[in-house]
C-alpha cells in the first residue's frame, strides 16, 4: 500500500523522534540531553498536527498546543532552571559506556519490532507503523533512566519514556478523549514539580543530585 | 441519577477537608477538621454501599464514574484504614507534646497531602473509565511520595526518590498497557465505538484480541505490579514503609497497595469473558508464589519492625494475587477478604509498633525486649496482631488465607497450593521468632522509659481496627458477606 504525502510527513516526524531518543543515549552533555527532550516533545506535538488532519480528529489541535508548551517549552526551561540553580555539572555522567548506550538502543528498536511486529489487528489502523517506534522510544527512555547517575537525567529519562507512550497513544487512538489527556498532562506537570522539589531536597541533604550516593537504605 | 449524590460526597469530604486544613488557624482546628473529614468519608462509604448492596451498582452518566460491589469492598476498606491513619495522626505529630511534633505550617501540609491521598485512591475505587483509573493512581503516587519524604531526613529523601521514580516509570508502563487496551477495543468495537470505560469493555470482553489483549496484560502487571509491591518489582516498597511517618506506612501498606491490585482485577475481570483466556491467571499466579517465597526468606532477616512488616505486605499481596490466580468464587471470594483482612491487620500492627518505637527509641527488634510487660496494652496488640498476620487460627486472616488454600487444592493448581504452604510456614516460623524476642523476652534496663502523653487518639486508632482483626474471623457480618459475593459475581461475570 502506497503511503499519501501527509502519512508520509507524518513518518518522517516520527523518524525524528526516534533519532531524538537514539542521539540522547550518546551525548554527553546535560544541556543538550534536555535540547534533544525539547525537540522530541516539538516533533510530539507535529504528530498530533498531522493526525488531526489527516484523520480529521479536531480536538487532538488541542492536544498539539498542550504537548508544544508543557512539553517542548516549560518542562525544558524548568529543568534547566534546576540545573542552574542546584549548579548539576553539565556532564553526563553513565554506569555504561556511549557505545554500550548505542547498541543498546538499536537493541531496544529490534526488541519493539519484535514484540509489536506480529500483531495482526494492527494491520487494520492507518499509523500502525508508529507503534514500533513508540515501544522504541519508552524502551531507550528506561535505559537512559536506569544506567545514568545523576537523578536528573533519570528525570530526562521518565519523560522520555511519557513521550513515546503519549505518541502511542496518539497515532493509535487518535487521542484517548480531551478529559483525559488533559488529565495525564496535568500529571506530568504535577510530576515535573515533585521531581523539582526533591532534586533540591536530595541536594540539600547530601550536597548531590548524584542518584548513585543513595544507598542507605538496602536489603 | 438519584445516586450520584453519596459517589460525590464520597470523593468530597477528604478534598473540602484538605482545603480546611489548609486555612485552619491553630492546632485543634486542624486536628478537628482532618478527622471530621476522614469520618465523614467513612459515613458516606457505608451510605454508598448500602446503595450498592440494595440496587447493585451505581454511576454518572458521562461513564467516568461508576461503583458497584467490587469498587465497594475497595471503598470500605480504605475508608476504614484512612480514618484510623488520620485519628492516630493527631497524637502521633498533631500537637507541641506529640511524639514528633512538627510545626503548625508542617501540619497543615501532611494533613492536606494526607487527606489528598485518600481522595487520590477513593477516586481510583470509583473509576469507571480505565484511564481515568490510571490518573488517580498517578496521583496517588505522586501525593504519597511527598509524604514518605516527610520528615526530609537523608534516609527520606532517599526512600521518596526511589518510590517516585520506580512507580512513575512502572505507571508509564501502565498507562502504555491501557492505550493497548484501548486499541484493542478499537480493533474490535471500531474507532468510533471504541472505550476505555471499565462497563463496555466488560461486555465487549469476548471480540477482544487476545494477542493485543496478553501484550497489554505485560505492561499492566509490570505497571501496577510495581504498585501493588509484587516481587521483584518491590524495591521501593520497604524503604518507603520504613521511612515515612507511621500513620502513613500504615496507609501505604493497607491502602495503596490494595488498589494497585484492584486497577489488576478490574483487568482481570475483563480478560476472564475472554474465551480460553488464561494469559492473565498465569501473571496472577507467577507473581504471586515469586512474591511470597521471596518475602518469606527476607522476613526472616530483617531486624527494623517497619521494614519486618512491609516484606509482611509483599507476602501478602502475593497471597491475595495467588488468589485470584486460582479463582472461582472460593478464589476470588478469599482474595477479596484477604484485602480486608490485611488492612485492618497491618493497619493495627503498623500504628501499634508505631506506639512501640515511640517508647523504646527504636524500631531495631535486637534491642527491643519485654514489650509485653513494659507497654500491656500495646505489647497485647502487637502479639495477637502478630499471630494473626502470620495466619494463627482464630483470627480472621486465617480464615481467608484457608479460604485461598482450599480453592488451590480443590482445583488444578495443588503445586501453588504447596508452594504457598512452604512460605506460610516460613513466615509463620520467622514471625514468631520476632515476635518472642520482641514482646516476651526479658525486660531491659533502660529502653520503654517514655510513655506517650497522649493515648486517646492513638486508642481510638487501634480501637477502630483491631475488634476487626479479632471478630472477622469468627463472624462475618450478613452484609459485609452480601458484597463480597456480589464482588466476587462482578469479576467472575
Amino acid at each position: 500500500m502506497s503511503l499519501g504525502p501527509g502519512q508520509q510527513l507524518l513518518e518522517v516526524v516520527a523518524a525524528v523522534i526516534l533519532v531524538t531518543a537514539w542521539v540522547s543515549l550518546v551525548h554527553r552533555r546535560l544541556d543538550a540531553l534536555v535540547g534533544l527532550y525539547a525537540l522530541q516533545s516539538a516533533a510530539m506535538a507535529g504528530v498530533a498536527v498531522l493526525v488531526a488532519y489527516l484523520y480529521d480528529a479536531p480536538l487532538l489541535y488541542l492536544t498539539a498546543a498542550t504537548i508544544a508548551g508543557l512539553n517542548a517549552v516549560i518542562v525544558p526551561r524548568v529543568l534547566l532552571r534546576i540545573r542552574r540553580d542546584l549548579e548539576i555539572p553539565g556532564e553526563v555522567n553513565m554506569f555504561v559506556s556511549v557505545r554500550t548506550s548505542a547498541l543498546a538502543g538499536l537493541g531496544c528498536l529490534l526488541l519493539a519490532e519484535l514484540v509489536v511486529g506480529p500483531l495482526t489487528p494492527l494491520a487494520q489502523i492507518p499509523a500502525a507503523g508508529l507503534l514500533p517506534i513508540s515501544v522504541t522510544v519508552v524502551l531507550i527512555g528506561l535505559f537512559l533512566a536506569a544506567t545514568r547517575r545523576k537523578a536528573f537525567t533519570q528525570v530526562v529519562g521518565m519523560l522520555e519514556m511519557a513521550n513515546g507512550v503519549f505518541l502511542a497513544g496518539l497515532a493509535l487512538t487518535f487521542g484517548l478523549g480531551l478529559l483525559l489527556e488533559l488529565g495525564v498532562a496535568a500529571n506530568l506537570l504535577i510530576l515535573a514539580i515533585v521531581g523539582r522539589l526533591f532534586l533540591y531536597r536530595m541536594k540539600d541533604s547530601f550536597d548531590t543530585v548524584d542518584a548513585d550516593t543513595l544507598r542507605a537504605l538496602e536489603g | 441519577m438519584t445516586d450520584l449524590p453519596w459517589m460525590l460526597l464520597v470523593l468530597a469530604a477528604p478534598a473540602i477537608s484538605a482545603l480546611g486544613t489548609f486555612f485552619a488557624p491553630g492546632r485543634r482546628s486542624v486536628n478537628a477538621i482532618a478527622v471530621a473529614g476522614a469520618l465523614a468519608g467513612l459515613l458516606f462509604v457505608l451510605f454508598l454501599v448500602a446503595q450498592v448492596l440494595s440496587v447493585g451498582s451505581v454511576s454518572e452518566p458521562y461513564g467516568l464514574l461508576a461503583v458497584d460491589a467490587l469498587s465497594g469492598v475497595l471503598l470500605l476498606l480504605l475508608s476504614l484504614v484512612g480514618l484510623a491513619a488520620v485519628v492516630y495522626s493527631v497524637d502521633y505529630l498533631g500537637w507541641e507534646d506529640s511524639p514528633h511534633p512538627v510545626s503548625l505550617d508542617r501540619l497543615r501540609r501532611y494533613y492536606v497531602f494526607i487527606l489528598l491521598f485518600l481522595f487520590t485512591m477513593f477516586l481510583v475505587a470509583e473509576a469507571n473509565n480505565l484511564g481515568l483509573l490510571w490518573i488517580a493512581l498517578e496521583g496517588t503516587t505522586l501525593v504519597s511520595a511527598l509524604l514518605v519524604g516527610f520528615y526530609h531526613t537523608k534516609r527520606a529523601v532517599e526512600a521518596s526518590w526511589k518510590y517516585l521514580v520506580l512507580c512513575t516509570v512502572g505507571l508509564v508502563f501502565a498507562l502504555f498497557g491501557t492505550i493497548l487496551l484501548y486499541l484493542a477495543s478499537q480493533a474490535s468495537l471500531g474507532p468510533s465505538d471504541a472505550s476505555l470505560e471499565w462497563t463496555t469493555l466488560v461486555v465487549a470482553a469476548p471480540r477482544l484480541d487476545p494477542g493485543l489483549v496478553r501484550l497489554a496484560l505485560v505492561f499492566l502487571f509490570i505497571g501496577y505490579g510495581t504498585k501493588a509491591g509484587f516481587a521483584p518489582l518491590h524495591t521501593w516498597l520497604p524503604d518507603a514503609h520504613s521511612e515515612a511517618p507511621t500513620p502513613v506506612s500504615a496507609l501505604l501498606s493497607a491502602g495503596l497497595l490494595k488498589c494497585a491490585i484492584y486497577a489488576l482485577l478490574r483487568v482481570d475481570a475483563i480478560t476472564l469473558r475472554m474465551p480460553g483466556f488464561t494469559f492473565g491467571t498465569w501473571l496472577f499466579l507467577g507473581f504471586g508464589v515469586f512474591s511470597v517465597l521471596l518475602a518469606a526468606f527476607f522476613i526472616l532477616v530483617q531486624r527494623d519492625l517497619k521494614r519486618l512488616l512491609a516484606y509482611h505486605s509483599v507476602e501478602h499481596m502475593g497471597i491475595i494475587s495467588i488468589g485470584i490466580g486460582f479463582g472461582g468464587a472460593l478464589g476470588l471470594f478469599g482474595a477479596l477478604f484477604h484485602m480486608i483482612n490485611h488492612a485492618a491487620t497491618k493497619a493495627t500492627l503498623f500504628l501499634a509498633g508505631g506506639n512501640l518505637a515511640v517508647s523504646a527509641h527504636t524500631k531495631d527488634l535486637e534491642e527491643v525486649s519485654g514489650a509485653l510487660a513494659a507497654l500491656p496494652a500495646t505489647g497485647t496488640v502487637l502479639l495477637v496482631g502478630g499471630l494473626a498476620l502470620a495466619g494463627v487460627p482464630p483470627f480472621s486472616v486465617f480464615t481467608s488465607e484457608f479460604l485461598i488454600l482450599t480453592a488451590g487444592f480443590s482445583g488444578s493448581n495443588w503445586i501453588v497450593a504447596v508452594l504457598l504452604l512452604l512460605a506460610l510456614a516460613i513466615v509463620f516460623g520467622g514471625l514468631l521468632l520476632h515476635l518472642t524476642r520482641a514482646l516476651l523476652g526479658p525486660r531491659p534496663h533502660q529502653g520503654f522509659n517514655t510513655l506517650p502523653k497522649r493515648y486517646l487518639a492513638t486508642s481510638l486508632a487501634l480501637g477502630l481496627l483491631f475488634p476487626i482483626v479479632v471478630g472477622l474471623g469468627l463472624f462475618l457480618p450478613t452484609p459485609l458477606a452480601a458484597l463480597l459475593h456480589q464482588a466476587v459475581r462482578v469479576v467472575n461475570g
